[in-house]
């Protein structure tokens, strides 16, 4: 455990949002949306371990629903955000030098755009929610891993293994799924984990201007920007919501760091990372 | 030295192009309505079809964007739904305070961050660099909005040290200045971390070149040999990083501004967002694509500058 404080750190952390998520039905003390006006804004007691917000809700309990919300946004973003970029990555390493310049000039093109702002020009226009916060997560995630995939690829095309199973006779899927992706799966898994943090953070920024999650949703940025709210009277309700934003973050970028340094460890100055 | 400039120029505009594109047929292909957004819900179907009209909503995607384009290489934004005003006038009012705000965070980042990751590379694996490696690692992940909002209550509304809102009196540039400080270190915090790290990365590397070890053998001493021979390199691709993270910075200002309350695309953004102001929301993001124009070609020219293998290299 004292030889790598990085990995160690980035997974206990990582661990407890997870498992807080998965239980957090189980786990939560009370209804993390049920309201209870007679006992608003109470500081944390044996009754309320984090304390009351300002509808008397379970700070606590909406705390960990929020730790589910969180899960949910990452991992279908991220999902639907990698699903696409091997598609478009691979088809540019791959495919027609034209085509690949063409997906790589959107890719690059999208990466200049300010997500915040596109983001909220986006919500104007479908509406607020997290759903909106998702597609657009996503529609900026896409290229960094399109753009990935492609570097990859190029560098992988030319190894011996791969030029022996198309000398063989594999299919180009085949080579693409049994040679190429499992050989990529570090690097695109260290950017990943990069992007958690920014996942969560366009979240908390989005509901923090009132374009995501909408009332009475528990997650993170509700939790904080009504704590913004009631600083004076209940420092507590802030101090509560962005504990597990640092957990959450800070223990993805640790864990990204940790595993980047596995990788050049294990593959010395090769390039590929 | 021209052929680079140009060539990068045409390279920059074709992918501003591309992401104006990209972002027209975003707006055009998710569900919503632009015009409907504009006038509420109680628009009657023909006020809905003037404004279509107004807003060129009713011609061909393809004629839509290419007065789109003709209108933007002319300076005109669209006009403000509300007060009638050109978007261009507001977004260009807006855009000094934002542009400070950008160009202070990354003064700030090269003041911190070069020097930590100098100090990293050269004392590698000392405490320093250990310690420096978990605080940057945790700089670049916590979200701006939560730094600017803990920024605010400690240094601000606890300490008093620095004023908590505003931009301070139009005429007195020291009060500019005193209150552009908080809210550019709060932007600046992340990237103080990303070139801290970047920054001990490229120095490293150059620290094992050949033509470092040629100097050591002829007896230059260490410290010149990090100044002279590797800083001048190792530098080229944190100004790269620099060059194409204007969009990143901008999506951080909109949120320092809004905690801050200081004027600036943010904020004029959120009011718009909030009076559902399509055009001006428009007009914020159209606005930052030759931001990206030019400091992307403003990083190439540097790294030009600084590089002659990339100068040469044509």
């Amino acid at each position: 455990m004292s030889s790598r404080p990085l990995l160690w750190t980035g997974a206990i952390c990582v661990g407890v949002i997870v498992v807080s998520a998965l239980l957090s039905g189980p786990l939560a003390p009370y209804d993390p949306i049920a309201i209870a006006p007679h006992i608003r804004l109470l500081g944390p007691s044996l009754a309320h371990l984090l304390g009351t917000d300002q509808l008397g809700r379970d700070v606590l309990s909406r705390v960990l629903a929020g730790s589910e919300i969180a899960l949910n946004l990452v991992i279908g973003s991220v999902a639907v955000a990698l699903a696409a970029g091997i598609i478009l990555g691979l088809a540019a390493g791959y495919g027609p030098r034209v085509l690949g310049g063409a997906i790589m000039l959107v890719c690059d093109s999208i990466m200049t755009l300010p997500m915040m702002l596109c983001a909220l020009a986006l919500a104007t226009v479908i509406g607020p929610g997290l759903f909106t916060v998702g597609l657009v997560v996503t529609a900026f995630l896409a290229p960094a891993y399109a753009r990935i995939v492609r570097g990859q690829s190029q560098v992988l095309v030319g190894r011996d293994y791969v030029i022996a199973a198309r000398a063989m006779g594999a299919a180009t899927l085949r080579v693409m799924l049994r040679h190429l992706l499992p050989n990529m799966a570090g690097p695109l898994l260290v950017q990943v984990a990069m992007d958690v943090p920014t996942v969560i953070g366009i979240e908390v920024g989005m509901t923090f201007l009132g374009q995501g999650a909408e009332p009475p949703q528990p997650s993170w940025g509700a939790i904080v920007s009504d704590g913004f709210s009631y600083i004076r009277v209940a420092p507590h309700i802030v101090l509560a919501g962005s504990l597990p934003i640092v957990i959450a973050t800070v223990g993805c970028t640790f864990l990204a760091e940790a595993l980047r340094d596995a990788m050049d460890a294990r593959q010395g100055k090769d390039g590929l990372v | 030295m021209l052929p680079l400039v140009l060539r990068r120029a045409a390279h920059g505009v074709l992918v501003m192009l591309t992401a104006l594109g990209v972002l027209f047929c975003l707006i055009a292909v998710v569900p919503g309505d632009p015009a409907s957004v504009v006038l509420g819900p109680h628009a009657t179907l023909l006020q809905k079809a003037a404004l279509r009209h107004d807003m060129h909503l009713d011609q061909p995607i393809p004629l839509q964007f290419a007065g789109f384009v003709w209108r933007l290489l002319h300076g005109d934004l669209g006009t403000d739904v509300l007060t009638r005003t050109p978007v261009a006038q507001l977004v260009f009012q807006a855009l000094p305070h934002t542009a400070a705000l950008a160009a202070s965070a990354i003064a700030w980042a090269l003041l911190i961050g070069l020097p930590l990751g100098c100090w990293c590379a050269v004392r590698r694996d000392g405490w320093v660099d250990r310690a420096l490696a978990l605080a940057s690692a945790a700089c670049i992940a916590l979200p701006t909005s939560l730094v600017a909002i803990y920024a605010l209550l400690l240094f601000a509304v606890r300490l008093h040290w620095f004023p908590a809102i505003g931009a301070g009196r139009p005429d007195d540039l020291p009060d500019q200045l005193w209150h552009l400080a908080l809210p550019s270190f709060t932007l600046g915090v992340g990237w103080i971390g990303y070139l801290c790290r970047l920054m001990r990365t490229a120095m490293l590397e150059n620290l094992g070149a050949d033509h470092v070890r040629t100097a050591r053998a002829f007896g230059v001493g260490e410290a010149r040999i990090a100044l002279r021979f590797v800083l001048p390199i190792a530098v080229v691709p944190v100004i790269a990083v620099l060059g194409v993270g204007i969009g990143s910075l901008l999506s951080g200002a909109v949120l320092v501004e809004m905690v801050f309350d200081r004027p600036g695309l943010g904020l004029l953004t959120y009011d718009a967002v909030l009076a559902r102001n399509f055009p001006v929301i428009l007009g914020a993001v159209l606005v930052t694509a030759p931001l990206y124009l030019f400091s992307n070609l403003a990083a190439d020219l540097l790294i030009a500058c600084l590089d002659p293998r990339v100068r040469n290299h044509v």
